[in-house]
C-alpha cells in the first residue's frame, strides 16, 4: 500500500517541497527511510514507532519503507517525523489521498512540538500550490503571516489523524497575512530634518530610494554621512506580501516587516559578503535584497572585497560554487557607500589643509576601480559644515521639506516603476538597454543636450545609458511621464566626481 | 669624431657627475674660451672644409679633448665610444634628438646659467623654442580657485601665441598642459629625467599629446636617467632660465615652485605671482613671493607681450566669452540666452560677484532647491558662461 504525504524542508537555503512515499509490504518487520535522510532524520525512526505505540495506534508488523522525493537532496531537519509518521498511518490503516501537507516533530509521548522556522517551510509549499498544511499548535502565531493558507494547528499525532480522516470538528484556521507597516522606520530614529544642510545630497538619497541606483558619497569626516544613510531607510516604501515571503525565506527565521538595512564593518571577509562558507549560507549582499547595503569608510575594505561586489550590482544576484552544489543567490541590494577624499580627510578643504602626499592620495583612491567606480550611478560630494552653516537657517528662504512630502514623492516614483515594469521588484536602476530604448523616448530638445555631453565630457554609449537610467528616475519623482532636458542635465551632474577626481591624473 | 659627439661625450659625464671637475680642468687649460671659439669656427668652416689644415685642427683639437675626458673620467676610450654610441642608438629608436649649445635654436636664456646644459634632448617641435616662452610653475596640489586660473591662462596664452614652460608635475603644471592643449597653444615641458622616463609615469599620454601638437618636451639628462630628487631642482634652474618671465600660480611654504623662483631672482627674471587668499593655504608661498618683491598677477596684459590690445579684444568678442577684465562680467548680448534663463542671469551676476561660489550657497541665495537650480547651472556651463570644478561654480 503506497501512500504519500506532502511536507518541506530548506535544501540549499532556499524551501522545497518533500514528498514521503511511505509503502508496507509482506515481508520482515523492518522500517527504512530512503532519499538521503540526515542524522536526524534517521533517528525519527525510533521517535515515530514509539509515539505511534503510545498514541494507542498500531504500528504495522511488516515492512515499511519510507522515500523522500526528491532523492538527490540531502534532506536535513526534525520537522520531517510528523509527516512520515502520518504516512505510515495512512499506508497502514486507511488509505487516504490528500492534498494537505505536514510538518512537526514528534515527542515519545506523541506530542507534536514546534518547528524552528516554520514560516520559509510554509512558503516553499503555498509556492508549490498546496493551500493547507498541518503544523504544530505552538507555531500558528507565525503561521498566520501567511495569506491565502489554510492551517490545521494539532497538538499531537491522534489529532492530526483525525484530520486526515476528515473527522468532524476539524477546522482549518486561514492565515490573514500581517504584512505591512514600515514606512517611515528608520534606522535609529535619524530624520532627514536632523541633518543640517547638505541639500545635495538629501536629493541625491532621495532619487537613489526611488530608483535603487548605487550612491557614492565622498566627504570629510564628520560631515552627516553616515546620518544621510540612516535617513535614507526612512526614505524607503514599506514591502508587499510577495517581498515578504521572499525576504523571510532568505533571512531564513522570523517575518520580516521591513526592508533590510545592513551595514557591514570593512574587516568583513569576501565570503561573508558575498556568502558561502563551508555549508552554504547568504552572505550580507543577500542579506540585504531589496533594501540598502551600506558600506562606510568603502576604501578601507580589501580590494578582493570591493571588486567582489561588481557582478551582483550589476546583476542583482550571485553565483555561489562550492564542492557541494552551485546556487545563486538572489543580491539586488541598493550600494550606499562613503569614503573620505584622502587619508587625513581634509583635501578639497577650504580651510584644512591636506597632510598628505599626492602618492599617498593616488594609492588610496586606486582601491575603487574603474568598473566598480562605474557602477555608481549617482555621485555625490559632501563639504564640511561651518559653525555658521549650522545657524544659516536663518536666511534659508527656502521651505525644508517634510520627510512627509519626501516619501510621498518616493512612493509616487515607486508606483510608476510598478506600473511600468510589472513587478515592484525591478526598478529604473536594473532597465537594460532594450528596455530603456522603449520606456525613454527623448524628443529633440534631449537629444541635443545629450550630444553635447557626449562631446564636453567624452561619454561612452554606456554612460549616457546610464544619466539616461538616472534621468528617468528624476522625471518620475517629478511625476512627469517624459524625460526633459531638466532631467537630464541633473542626472549628467551627479557623475562629475568620476571624471573630475578620478580620471585625471590632478 | 665632430663637435656634436664631443659635447655628446662631455655631457655622458655628467651623468658621472664630474661635470664641474670637467670644467675646471676646461679652464685651467684654458679650453673652454678657446673651444667655443674653435666649435663655432670650425662649424662656420665644416660646409667647405676639405682643407687638411683644417681637419687636422680639427682632429687635434677632439684627440685633446678625448684624452682628457677618458683621463677624468677614469674610463677608457673605447669604453666612452661605446656608451656615446649606445646613447645615439637610444635616441634613434624614440625618435628622439640633440642640440647642443652652438645651434640657432638653443635658448639663449639658458646661456646666462654658469653650469648650462651642452646638450638638450628634445622631442617634438624644435620651433617652439623660438617663440615668446613665459614659465609657469605652481603647486603640486591647487586650491579650487588655482585650477580655475589655469584654464583661463591657458587660453589666454595660447591667443597670444606665446609658449608656455613648464615642468609636466601633477597640479599646476599638468593643469596648464592640458589647456594650452585644449586651446591649440604651445606647450614646452623640461622634464626632471630622461626622455624616456617621463615623470611623472601618469603623465606619459599626455606628454605625448604635448608631442604630437607642436609643442615640445626637454630634458638635460641622458635617455633613461631615473628621476631623482637633485634632478628635480637642477630642473627647475632651467625653466627659471629659459624665459624671460615667470609665473608662479600658486606655491606652499617651502615648494618646488619657490625653488624655481629663487632660481629666476639670480636671473635677474621677472617674477609675477598670483596674490591668494588667506584662508588658502597654498597662497602663502605666493604671497611670501609678493612681499619679497614679485609682481603681483592682476593684470592679464603683463604677459601679453605686445601681442596688439586691439587683436586680443576682437579674440573676446569672437568667443562671446566675457571680457576677461578680472572682477566684472560683462554679458554680450542677451539674445543668445535663452528666455528661461532669467535665473540663469541672475546666476552668473551672482557668481561674477563673489568668484567662486558653491552649489548650496547658490541655492540657498536663489530660494531654489537642487533640483531646480542644477540643471540651469549645468546648462550654463555647457553653454560656457562660467566654470565648473567639482561642487563649485566660477566666473569665467
Amino acid at each position: 500500500m503506497l501512500q504519500t504525504v506532502f511536507t518541506s524542508a530548506v535544501v540549499d537555503l532556499v524551501g522545497e517541497l518533500i514528498k514521503a512515499e511511505v509503502d508496507i509490504a509482506n515481508g520482515f518487520p523492518q522500517f527504512t527511510v530512503v532519499g538521503l535522510p540526515d542524522i536526524v532524520v534517521r533517528e525519527a525512526k525510533e521517535r515515530i514507532r514509539t509515539a505511534i505505540i503510545n498514541s494507542g495506534m498500531g504500528f504495522p508488523q511488516s515492512r515499511v519503507t519510507v522515500n523522500l522525493l526528491p532523492t538527490s537532496c540531502k534532506k536535513a531537519g526534525s520537522h520531517l517525523d510528523l509527516p512520515i509518521a502520518l504516512g505510515v498511518l495512512c499506508a497502514a490503516h486507511k488509505p487516504l489521498i490528500t492534498q494537505v501537507a505536514a510538518l512537526g516533530e514528534l515527542s515519545l509521548t506523541g506530542d507534536v512540538l514546534a518547528v524552528k522556522s516554520i514560516l520559509p517551510l510554509l512558503i516553499a509549499i503555498q509556492r508549490n500550490g498546496i493551500r493547507q498544511a498541518i503544523i504544530p499548535m505552538e507555531n500558528l502565531e507565525e503561521a498566520m503571516a501567511l495569506e491565502h493558507f489554510e492551517v490545521f494547528p494539532v497538538e499531537n499525532i491522534a489529532e492530526a489523524y483525525r484530520v486526515l480522516k476528515n473527522a468532524r470538528g476539524m477546522k482549518p484556521i486561514m492565515c490573514i497575512g500581517q504584512h505591512s507597516v514600515a514606512s517611515g522606520v528608520s534606522y535609529d530614529g535619524v530624520q532627514l530634518a536632523d541633518i543640517c544642510g547638505q541639500s545635495e545630497a538629501k536629493r541625491v538619497i532621495e532619487i537613489s530610494a526611488a530608483g535603487g541606483h548605487h550612491l557614492m558619497m565622498m566627504g570629510p569626516p564628520g560631515c552627516g554621512k553616515t546620518m544621510l544613510a540612516q535617513a535614507m531607510t526612512a526614505l524607503l516604501p514599506p514591502i508587499d506580501y510577495e517581498e515578504q515571503m521572499l525576504l523571510t525565506e532568505l533571512h531564513g527565521n522570523q517575518l520580516v516587516n521591513h526592508r533590510p538595512f545592513r551595514s557591514p564593518h570593512y574587516t568583513i571577509t569576501r565570503t561573508a559578503l558575498c556568502g558561502g562558507g563551508g555549508w552554504i549560507r547568504p552572505g550580507e549582499v543577500t542579506l540585504s535584497h531589496l533594501g540598502v547595503l551600506y558600506l562606510d569608510e568603502f576604501l578601507e575594505f580589501s580590494r578582493e572585497t570591493i571588486e567582489a561586489l561588481r557582478y551582483p550590482m550589476e546583476a542583482g544576484e550571485i553565483h555561489i560554487s562550492r564542492v557541494s552544489g552551485q546556487v545563486t543567490l538572489p543580491a539586488r541590494f541598493t550600494l550606499v557607500a562613503s569614503f573620505n577624499p584622502c587619508p587625513c580627510g581634509n583635501l578639497g578643504d577650504d580651510e584644512r589643509s591636506c597632510q598628505c602626499t599626492p602618492s599617498t592620495i593616488r594609492r588610496y583612491r586606486q582601491r575603487l576601480s574603474g568598473p566598480i567606480l562605474d557602477r555608481f550611478d549617482l555621485q555625490v560630494m559632501l563639504s564640511r559644515i561651518s559653525y555658521d552653516d549650522l545657524g544659516i537657517a536663518k536666511e534659508d528662504s527656502r521651505r525644508i521639506e517634510s520627510l512627509h512630502e519626501v516619501t510621498a514623492r518616493v512612493q509616487q516614483a515607486r508606483r510608476i516603476q510598478q506600473r511600468r515594469f510589472k513587478s515592484s521588484m525591478i526598478l529604473n536602476a536594473h532597465m537594460t538597454q532594450a528596455q530603456l530604448h522603449e520606456v525613454c523616448k527623448v524628443n529633440r530638445e534631449c537629444a541635443s543636450i545629450i550630444e553635447r555631453l557626449e562631446r564636453q565630457y567624452q561619454l561612452s554609449a554606456r554612460g549616457i545609458f546610464k544619466v539616461l537610467r538616472v534621468a528617468r528616475t528624476i522625471a518620475d519623482l517629478a511625476g512627469s511621464s517624459n524625460i526633459e532636458k531638466a532631467h537630464i542635465l541633473e542626472a549628467a551632474h551627479y557623475r562629475h566626481i568620476e571624471r573630475e577626481v578620478f580620471s585625471r591624473g590632478y | 669624431m665632430d663637435i656634436d659627439q664631443i659635447l655628446l661625450w662631455l655631457h655622458c659625464l655628467s651623468t658621472f657627475k664630474c661635470h664641474d671637475d670637467l670644467r675646471v680642468i676646461l679652464r685651467t687649460h684654458k679650453i673652454e674660451k678657446d673651444f667655443k671659439q674653435s666649435a663655432n669656427k670650425i662649424e662656420g668652416d665644416s660646409s667647405d672644409s676639405t682643407d687638411s689644415s683644417d681637419l687636422n685642427a680639427r682632429e687635434v683639437l677632439t684627440q685633446m679633448l678625448i684624452n682628457l675626458i677618458a683621463q677624468k673620467a677614469n674610463m677608457s676610450k673605447e669604453t666612452l665610444i661605446t656608451l656615446m654610441d649606445t646613447q645615439i642608438q637610444t635616441l634613434d629608436l624614440s625618435k628622439s634628438h640633440w642640440i647642443n649649445c652652438t645651434s640657432s635654436y638653443y635658448p639663449s636664456g639658458l646661456l646666462d646659467l654658469e653650469d648650462f646644459p651642452y646638450i638638450l634632448f628634445y622631442r617634438g617641435n624644435l620651433q617652439a623654442l623660438s617663440t615668446t616662452k613665459v614659465s609657469v610653475v605652481g603647486t603640486r596640489q591647487p586650491s579650487v580657485d588655482g585650477k580655475a586660473m589655469c584654464q583661463w591662462l591657458g587660453a589666454h596664452l595660447s591667443k597670444c601665441h606665446i609658449a608656455m614652460v613648464s615642468g609636466l608635475a601633477f597640479g599646476i603644471d599638468a593643469l596648464m598642459h592640458h589647456a594650452i592643449l585644449k586651446s591649440s597653444g604651445i606647450n614646452i615641458a623640461i622634464l626632471p629625467s630622461g626622455l624616456n622616463a617621463i615623470t611623472p609615469i601618469a603623465h606619459e599620454q599626455l606628454a605625448r599629446q604635448i608631442t604630437s601638437s607642436h609643442g615640445l618636451i626637454i630634458s638635460e639628462m641622458l635617455c633613461d636617467t631615473a628621476p631623482q630628487k637633485y634632478l628635480f631642482l637642477r630642473r627647475n634652474r632651467l625653466i627659471a632660465a629659459i624665459s624671460n618671465t615667470l609665473l608662479v600660480v600658486e606655491a606652499g611654504c617651502g615648494s618646488g615652485s619657490l625653488n624655481t623662483a629663487s632660481h629666476a631672482i639670480a636671473l635677474n627674471r621677472t617674477i609675477y605671482a598670483m596674490p591668494g587668499s588667506l584662508r588658502n593655504p597654498v597662497a602663502k608661498g605666493t604671497n611670501q613671493l609678493l612681499v619679497d618683491g614679485a609682481i603681483p598677477f592682476i593684470c592679464p596684459d603683463d604677459i601679453s607681450f605686445g601681442y596688439s590690445q586691439a587683436k586680443l579684444a576682437s579674440h573676446y568678442q569672437e568667443d562671446r566669452a566675457c571680457i576677461s577684465d578680472l572682477g566684472t562680467a560683462q554679458i554680450e548680448s542677451e539674445t543668445q540666452i535663452e528666455s528661461e534663463t532669467q535665473m540663469g542671469l541672475q546666476i552668473v551676476k551672482l557668481i561674477s560677484d563673489y568668484g567662486i561660489m558653491g552649489l548650496e550657497v547658490i541655492a540657498m541665495r536663489l530660494g531654489l532647491s537642487i533640483n531646480e537650480v542644477l540643471p540651469i547651472l549645468l546648462d550654463l556651463v555647457l553653454n560656457e558662461k562660467i566654470q565648473q570644478q567639482g561642487n563649485y561654480f566660477i566666473n569665467r
